[in-house]
């Protein structure tokens, strides 16, 4: 006899022996005693959770000769039968390879004929969501009204794909996942039976892995004792699944906490060397972040994540530094690079980005980092403790005040010491007037490295339109170097090296010499606004520093 | 045939080995590990010591009747499926449901074996899976595959795995320097550039092609940075005439900025995968800045997945090229 795995091994035969689903099994057996047998059941669940089992064993209930309390006895005939699969009214169909129409039409010529031996005709019909549409109605009328002798029991991981027309034939169960608890309790008898004693944390780590999934514990745990050793500790289970310990991922996140780019890369390094699998790392990974921000949000850690105290206390300490939000912003990048890593034939390479990626995101521009930026604000604002480095704008105040005539300005430049003549503003002269420091610009633009603007700027002159505006006017052909220098980023240095030089900030229009002779002509000598003279009364009077803004 | 050529692996030969030794050979293996690790090595030797009719745990005899079928590929016991084209069909799939029902006709064994599993159609593996579970007692299927991650659930929780690690650096140098002596130029490069594999090891060692596309490749991501939009569209020509290896291409490319990431965060040179370009890292590492690296590299990524995913090839690259040459954003 050859070697059969420990799942196939172990798969329960009676309905005491399945693992949980306790809600499926009372019902079934129930039914099996009262003899309120339906014609189509639906089974449903992640796998491993027990759904062919039960199918397996609610066949042979159904047909056994001495039931035992809803329970097949396993040892007449027909439970012999069926176990060997010498009886045929057991039927096992494979639908994800037999989905055509032609299947079914097979079954629903079948049907109509009396059991051979058993008092029902069982089909249990696995992987049914891969049945064709058209397989799928073609089972329909007899799904319904099958002859009186039939059963259907299918069984699929996918419920959503059926058709509501198959979903309402059907009596459905939903196979829960099962504990962790359980698994263990499971699996501790499965090692023992097989003359291996495993280590609680060890049973513990596969029954998390396995996620619910009782078959793939199983098959951890053959791995583990496969290694022919007498006791199956932690450490071979991390070993054989490919995984890293919590101590590594704590390091990990210990380096993306203080940001330590080469410490990171030589973790991944070191991830990659022991040939441990990438996307297991990411998934582990988010896991931890996923405990980090219980221990965040609660005080009692302890009660929810299944760790050891040690990586609770180790958790708690990285916590203090991290914030809900950060943690949650790494969760996602982590999840979008799982999705990525399907891709990927360079899975190092993408976690070396991705890791690198959550320590600068301080720079990055996504969405999240604005809004945590914003939130910071805010917080700043209704706490009130804004601190504003207020040395330059108050020096720039009075320059930017539009209100403000130009006397006074020349008055106020001359108040300034003569020492500081370059930064003091340069006072508007009247409209039409040439700039006289229109060179000296040039020069600053030449001087800055802006040769494409100087060039198309010489022999183009300057001229004042009002307090805000200068005119740049070309001589009649330079069309080309005007639409240049208006360009918006070309337009933008000219004005802040014209700031600089006048001392007050400028908007620049550029014009042709036609252009210039008539705004020159229409310019008018500044209107008062009312409204502005007003605000700006009571802003003296309370003694506030005022800045408008014209548009 | 036995275990003694693998390099590295030891956790997988010993496992394999031990399963035989002590009969406990499962019914279904995942051999899981990057391309070129030398997966379908091991499972051709497991197949054929499982199938030899007087096989011990050191090895096929080689003398047998199996052993001498299987020396000419005509063992009718062994089978192996490999993707057609971009995929495994469901067809295929079927040929092997309908196969394995028979008896084997030498040995005790009959061993599938079905490569890149991850190539497999929804539908097909899906139609593999109740097989998988309970095969007849003399199957053995054993699947490879570089992508673990891409095979569904179900036919995980259904199979033994098996990770292959990657081969130390020294190993691959030792392995390199002893098959090719001195003849070959950059063995560092090589030796990094495989990251520890082996097949793209030797692969890479003896192709002066590689060698080449290597270099126009870093030329043209270094052009690129100076150019101008427009002349982007001249750069495609590169790609059409190397659509085959336009995945190498890629590879190359996410490495280059792979180092300069590295390189403008740690300012080490010994992470470097390029190590023989360093000048060429050094000297673009303080151009680019970090965002845009990383926008690159995911740029790239994403470039293999639309191609994979049939996306026009032309406009795929040409997209790629303008997001690579694009200038940061000033903000």
């Amino acid at each position: 006899m050859s070697y059969i795995a420990l799942y196939r091994k172990w798969r329960p035969l009676v309905f005491e022996d399945v693992v949980e689903q306790e809600h499926v099994v009372k019902t079934l057996k129930n039914s099996v005693v009262t003899g309120r047998i339906a014609h189509a059941y639906l089974f449903c669940g992640t796998r491993g959770t027990g759904k062919t089992t039960m199918a397996k064993i609610f066949s042979r209930a159904i047909n056994c000769l001495q039931p035992k309390d809803g329970d097949p006895c396993n040892e007449c005939d027909v439970c012999k039968g069926i176990l060997s699969q010498n009886i045929l009214d057991v039927v096992e169909i494979d639908a994800a390879s037999n989905n055509s129409v032609d299947n079914v039409r097979e079954i629903r010529d079948e049907v109509i004929y009396a059991p051979s031996q058993a008092k029902h005709k069982v089909y249990i019909i696995d992987e049914v969501h891969m049945l064709s549409t058209g397989a799928f109605n073609a089972l329909l009328k007899t799904l319904e009204e099958p002859p009186s002798h039939v059963v259907f029991i299918l069984a699929t991981t996918e419920p959503h794909k059926l058709p509501a027309t198959i979903l309402s034939r059907c009596q459905r169960y939903d196979f829960r996942r099962i504990s962790v608890e359980s698994i263990m309790a499971r699996l501790d008898n499965i090692a023992q039976a097989g003359g291996v004693s495993i280590q609680k944390e060890a049973l513990r780590l596969i029954a998390k892995l396995s996620d619910g999934a009782l078959r793939d514990a199983i098959s951890i745990l053959d791995q583990c004792m496969g290694l022919g050793t007498a006791e199956v500790s932690y450490n071979d289970v991390l070993s054989v699944v490919g995984i890293v310990n919590d101590v590594f991922i704590a390091q990990v996140v210990d380096a993306l906490n203080s940001k330590e780019i080469h410490k990171i890369l030589q973790l991944i390094e070191e991830l990659v060397m022991n040939g441990k699998d990438a996307t297991q790392f990411v998934s582990d990974l988010v896991y931890y972040y996923r405990n980090l921000l219980i221990c965040k949000i609660t005080d009692k850690p302890g009660e929810i994540i299944e760790a050891s105290a040690e990586v609770i206390d180790t958790m708690k300490r990285q916590v203090s530094s991290l914030s809900q939000d950060e943690i949650m912003h790494v969760i996602k990048e982590l999840s979008l690079l799982e999705s990525s890593l399907k891709w990927t034939t360079h899975p190092r390479i993408l976690l070396e980005v991705s890791l690198l990626k959550i320590c600068k995101s301080n720079s990055s521009l996504d969405s999240d980092n604005i809004l945590g930026r914003l939130a910071l604000l805010e917080e700043k604002i209704s706490s009130g403790t804004i601190t504003v480095s207020t040395g330059n704008r108050e020096a720039a105040a009075p320059a930017n005040k539009p209100g403000a005539s130009a006397e006074k300005k020349t008055a106020s430049a001359s108040d300034s010491s003569a020492s500081k003549e370059k930064d003091a503003p340069v006072a508007f002269t009247g409209a039409g007037k040439t700039l006289p420091m229109w060179d000296k610009v040039l020069e600053e633009l030449r001087k800055s490295g802006r040769m494409v603007l100087f060039t198309n700027l010489i022999g183009s002159k300057a001229i004042e339109i009002d307090q805000k505006i200068v005119g740049i006017v070309f001589e009649n052909g330079g069309s080309f170097n005007k639409m240049l220098v208006s360009k918006a980023e070309n337009a933008e240095v000219l004005e802040s090296v014209l700031g600089k030089v006048l001392g007050r900030e400028v908007r620049i229009k550029c014009l042709d010499a036609d252009d210039a002779r008539n705004s020159t002509k229409s310019a008018q000598p500044e209107e008062k606004d009312e409204f502005v003279e007003k605000a700006q009364e009571i802003a003296k009077r309370i003694n506030a520093p005022l800045n408008i803004i014209d548009e | 045939m036995d275990f003694s050529s693998i390099i590295g692996q030891q956790e997988v030969i010993d496992s394999l080995k031990n399963s035989i030794e002590s009969e406990k050979v499962g019914h279904a293996y995942i051999f899981a590990g990057p391309t070129g690790i030398g997966k379908k090595t091991v499972a051709r030797i497991f197949a054929s010591m499982l199938l030899c009719s007087n096989s011990g745990v050191a090895g096929s005899c080689g003398e047998c009747l199996s052993c001498r079928l299987a020396e000419n590929n005509s063992n009718p016991d062994f089978h192996e499926v490999n993707p057609e084209g971009a995929s495994i069909g469901v067809d295929e799939i079927r040929d092997v449901l309908s196969n394995i029902v028979v008896r084997p006709m030498y040995g005790k064994k009959k061993v599938y074996l079905i490569i890149d599993a991850e190539r497999m159609t929804v539908q097909a593996q899906n139609s593999l899976l109740k097989t998988l579970e309970e095969p007849p007692s003399y199957g053995v299927i054993i699947l490879t595959t570089s992508n673990y991650g891409a095979l569904l659930e179900t036919i995980r929780s259904r199979t033994i795995k098996l990770s292959f690690k990657k081969n130390s650096p020294l190993e691959i140098k030792a392995l390199l320097e002893g098959r090719f002596g001195n003849t070959i130029k950059a063995v560092d490069f090589v030796t990094s550039y495989a990251d520890g594999i082996i097949g793209t090891a030797l692969k890479l060692a003896g192709s002066e092609e590689f060698i080449a596309l290597r270099e126009k490749t870093l030329e043209l991501l270094q052009k690129l940075r100076r150019s101008k939009l427009s002349t982007v569209f001249d750069q495609y020509p590169f790609f059409e005439e190397n659509k085959e290896d336009v995945d190498v291409i890629l590879d190359i490319a996410l490495l280059f900025f792979r180092d300069l990431l590295a390189y403008k965060n740690t300012g080490d040179e010994n992470i470097l995968i390029n190590s023989d370009k360093k000048d060429i890292i050094l000297n673009n590492a303080s151009v680019y800045s970090t965002d845009r690296l990383i926008r690159s590299v995911e740029t790239i990524e994403n470039t293999r997945k639309i191609i994979k995913q049939n996306a026009n090839y032309q406009l795929s690259i040409e997209v790629m090229l303008m997001k690579l040459q694009e200038e940061d954003v000033e903000w």
